[in-house]
């Protein structure tokens, strides 16, 4: 009877391993299958790790042919396109994002030139405004004197004819 | 012998422009226009001698002199002729030489033509243009000499020297010419005939206007005479950067096999900088010409233009950001970014000083909102905007992080394509609006009505886009704005020639051309408008609208992409090219609704010889004025090739990029060509016996 029992966990246990072992298979799935858009559509989120600043999807080196095959098989494995970038930054550093994926550097990044932009263009309008402010108030402008105003330039030629005929 | 003559040469060039530059600033100070006439002379003379400089490195290469440490790196026995004479510019010395060639050239030039119409502000044109010469030709003979050829000591060692080292001997010029490394086959293109050439002249041609504004700041001359005087030259410098622009982004659409024409690499950048300082500079100067107005700001983006310029350089050629163009790395950078550094503060120095002692006063106010000088400061804003984000995304922020934050970032394409957009819509808004705006006052009620029928032309142009290709409404918005700025540009010209035909009864031709030839400088810019507009639908179609696969086919197999299919019909393997190159090439056929469209040849490069890159891949495409498939060979089985991986791209309306860009040339050629030079400012002297029949 002990025989049995033992025979039937024994069975049991081989069934179980038999199962997780396809469960293990089925959830890896086929790399194959892993179309070369999908993972391409990963790839141009990259940067190739090694070259300089060529975007993984388009690198030609043997190097990035392998990540690329890597993506692929992360794809296979169940990964999302997140995951799979956060990995490869995680194992190279922000340089291979074209955007960085700290929260902190991605601000700094993004933050500097949205607000250089957004203060120059508030400066603009407060400029605009105070040239409105005194066109409103009826300011009179004085034109300033220099030599490249066209007056000025003709009064001083028309001196220097005068001159001139008076010394004929 | 041709390296002793190129080095002499070079030596010459550099000591007459150091000689020009003391003679006249002495010729300046003691007013003696004997040394001033001198300083000419030895501007001028540079130009004969670096052409010969430039001229041996050429013979160089044609006649295989490996000896040569330059020829030996870029250029193999298998190098055609055609790339050897490129090759002049294929590296970092001979790139410098061929720089400081051009700018002699530009130096020379501005002293024939200007000297009589400037004679006050040309002693320091020379100074600033023969101090920068100077600089470059230092480089070229203390850092990255051209002319250095090998040299085997007795104890076997291998130097680098111009001359021939006591007791030294030559290598073997066999084994100098199986070792060589032949050119980059990046560079093995059509495009580099033509494409580095004109971004040089871009990059050179900006010292002439910063040359003149240098020496309206030194000479106290602050009128509008080195406005008049650099006009040309500044459109003119213009013209050659867009023209590189163009045209590198055409060899990247070609070489670098990647389906676009703009990547975002900092060097691209770095090359776009000086471009959106000079477009600036270029609209708002024409506000000081008009109004006599914003002397200051077009002091600083002229000066920032030049700027732009030398940081570019420094950064395409020291190393300091990764990029697919690094191939000129070298011990230069540090001499560049200090020179960078002292224009840079100079320039800015001699502004201030100026702008303090109350010299550079505006001489009216602004009178309206709408005016047309406040849409063209507006304009300006948007300009150094991108300037600033570009900047920050290619550079800052890289060095940033470095710096201080211990880590190494990348900003790429995901961050140039959230930050430039809506700068780019404010830009083609007010190139829209601006044109129809006047100087002085300007009502919104007039405004409306000029702008009223170039939106609706271009309402109806976007509709019927939106009838072919479905879009969103927030691409139809960008289409319909861009539209609209070519519209204005092409109802303005027809407003005119109707004018023209009803007014003075001209024929329509002599109507078109007599209103190009009365203000060819309004006119041209609206050519330059309408390419514009034209360069901005192509850019919104093949970015928004581009269709991309990759798929492995057996031979008779086909894909499917958007309207197309393409088939894999046959593998050549291992063809052997005359320049030595392996080539592997499929032959694809496009077809559309069962017709066949084109045979094309997508095909992969290999060069044996090369050290380092030493393949590429070549696209086939298929071009209408609708769109480009553009199908790139990815991959195929070794043996056999029975099946092969290809990527596909459908790039919507991409050649209205390259027809825009020549539009683009054209309306700069009508704006600076023709228009009679700046009068001599003299006065015919009085014949004595004349004076005296009137006396």
């Amino acid at each position: 009877m002990k025989r049995l029992i033992m025979m039937g966990i024994g069975a049991l246990a081989v069934l179980v391993l038999a199962f997780a072992l396809t469960g293990i298979a089925a959830a890896q799935g086929d790399p194959k299958k892993v179309s070369d858009d999908a993972v391409n559509a990963v790839a141009r989120k990259l940067y190739c790790p090694v070259c300089e600043n060529i975007p993984l999807d388009v690198c030609g080196t043997t190097a990035c042919a392998q990540w690329r095959e890597e993506i692929r098989l992360q794809l296979a494995e169940g990964a999302t396109d997140q995951q799979v970038i956060d990995d490869f930054v995680k194992r190279f550093g922000d340089r291979v994002v074209g955007t960085p994926q700290d929260p902190t550097l991605r601000a700094l990044s993004l933050a500097i030139p949205l607000g250089i932009s957004a203060l120059s263009l508030i400066a603009a309008i407060l400029v605009f405004m105070s040239w409105r402010g005194e066109l409103v108030r009826g300011k009179k402008v004085q034109p300033v004197a220099s030599p490249s105003a066209p007056a000025t330039i003709d009064s001083y030629r028309a001196r220097i004819e005068r001159d001139l005929a008076a010394r004929r | 012998m041709l390296a002793e003559v190129g080095f002499i040469a070079t030596l010459l060039a550099f000591a007459a422009a150091l000689y020009a530059i003391v003679t006249a600033f002495a010729g300046t100070r003691t007013h003696n226009d004997a040394l001033i006439a001198s300083a000419r002379n030895a501007t001028i003379v540079a130009f004969p001698l670096l052409l010969v400089a430039c001229a041996m490195i050429v013979i160089g290469l044609l006649t295989q002199q490996y000896q040569m440490v330059y020829i030996w790196s870029v250029s193999d026995p298998q190098t055609p002729t055609f790339f050897r004479i490129t090759a002049l510019w294929g590296s970092q010395a001979g790139s410098i030489l061929f720089w400081s060639f051009l700018m002699s050239f530009f130096s020379m030039a501005v002293v024939i033509i200007n000297w009589r119409g400037q004679r006050r502000l040309m002693p320091y044109v020379i100074m600033y243009t023969m101090a920068v010469l100077a600089f470059f030709l230092a480089l070229s003979l203390f850092f990255e000499n051209p002319f250095e050829r090998y040299w085997i000591l007795q104890n076997s060692e291998v130097v680098k020297s111009v001359f021939q080292p006591a007791g030294a001997v030559p290598p073997s010029s066999i084994r100098l010419a199986e070792t060589a490394n032949g050119l980059n086959p990046l560079l093995r293109h059509f495009g580099m005939i033509i494409h580095p050439p004109m971004l040089y002249l871009g990059f050179v041609g900006f010292i002439i206007p910063f040359a003149f504004a240098m020496a309206a700041l030194a000479s106290g001359d602050l009128s509008n005479a080195w406005i008049r005087a650099s006009r040309r030259w500044t459109l003119a410098a213009w013209l050659f950067l867009s023209l590189g622009l163009i045209l590198g982004g055409r060899w990247a659409y070609d070489v670098l096999g990647w389906g676009g024409y703009w990547g975002w690499d900092p060097v691209e950048n770095a090359a776009f900088l000086p471009w959106l300082v000079g477009t600036a500079f270029l609209h708002s100067v024409m506000i000081q010409e008009k109004r006599g107005m914003l002397k200051v700001w077009n002091m600083f983006l002229v000066n920032g233009a030049f700027s732009a310029v030398i940081f570019g350089t420094f950064a395409t050629r020291s190393g300091l950001v990764d990029s697919v163009h690094s191939f000129a790395r070298s011990e230069i950078g540090f001499p560049l970014f200090f020179f960078w550094l002292a224009v840079t503060l100079v320039s800015v120095g001699l502004v201030i000083w100026r702008w303090r002692r109350g010299e550079l006063r505006d001489e009216h106010k602004f009178a309206g909102l709408l005016s047309r000088e406040s849409l063209f400061v507006l304009n300006n804003v948007i300009f150094i905007l991108l300037f600033a984000v570009i900047f920050w995304g290619s550079f800052g922020a890289p060095i940033v992080s470095e710096l201080f934050m211990n880590t190494n970032i990348t900003l790429g394409r995901d961050y140039f394509l959230a930050v430039t957009p809506p700068l780019f819509l404010i830009l083609y808004i007010l190139m829209g609006v601006a044109p129809l705006s006047a100087w002085g006052v300007m009502s919104l009620k007039r405004l409306g009505r000029a702008l009223a029928i170039p939106a609706v032309l271009a309402v109806v142009a976007t509709a019927l886009m939106a009838l072919f290709t479905p879009m969103t409404v927030g691409v139809a918005l960008g289409y319909w704005v861009v539209w609209t700025a070519g519209m204005v540009a092409v109802y303005e010209t027809y407003r005119g020639v109707v004018a023209r035909h009803k007014g003075l009864g001209e024929g329509w031709y002599k109507a078109f051309t007599s209103l190009f030839a009365r203000n060819r400088r309004r006119y041209g810019g609206y050519v330059i408008h309408l390419g514009i507009a034209i360069i901005g639908i192509g850019v919104i179609g093949s970015t928004v609208f581009q269709q991309e696969t990759q798929q492995t086919l057996a031979v008779g197999q086909s894909l499917r992409i958007g309207d197309y299919q393409v088939q894999y019909d046959n593998f050549l393997d291992g063809q052997i090219a005359d320049d030595g190159r392996v080539m592997q090439i499929a032959q694809v056929s496009v077809w559309r609704n069962g017709q066949l469209l084109a045979n094309l040849r997508p095909r992969h490069d290999f060069y044996p010889n090369a050290k380092g890159m030493n393949s590429q891949t070549i696209a086939g495409a298929y071009s209408t004025i609708e769109n480009d498939v553009y199908v790139l060979l990815v991959g195929w089985e070794r043996i056999g090739a029975s099946e092969a991986t290809f990527k596909v791209y459908v790039n919507p309306l991409i050649n209205l990029v390259w027809w825009g860009g020549l539009i683009l040339i054209a309306g700069t050629l009508v704006a600076t060509w023709g228009a009679p030079l700046p009068a001599a400012k003299t006065v015919p002297a009085e014949q004595p016996s004349v004076k005296g029949a009137i006396a």
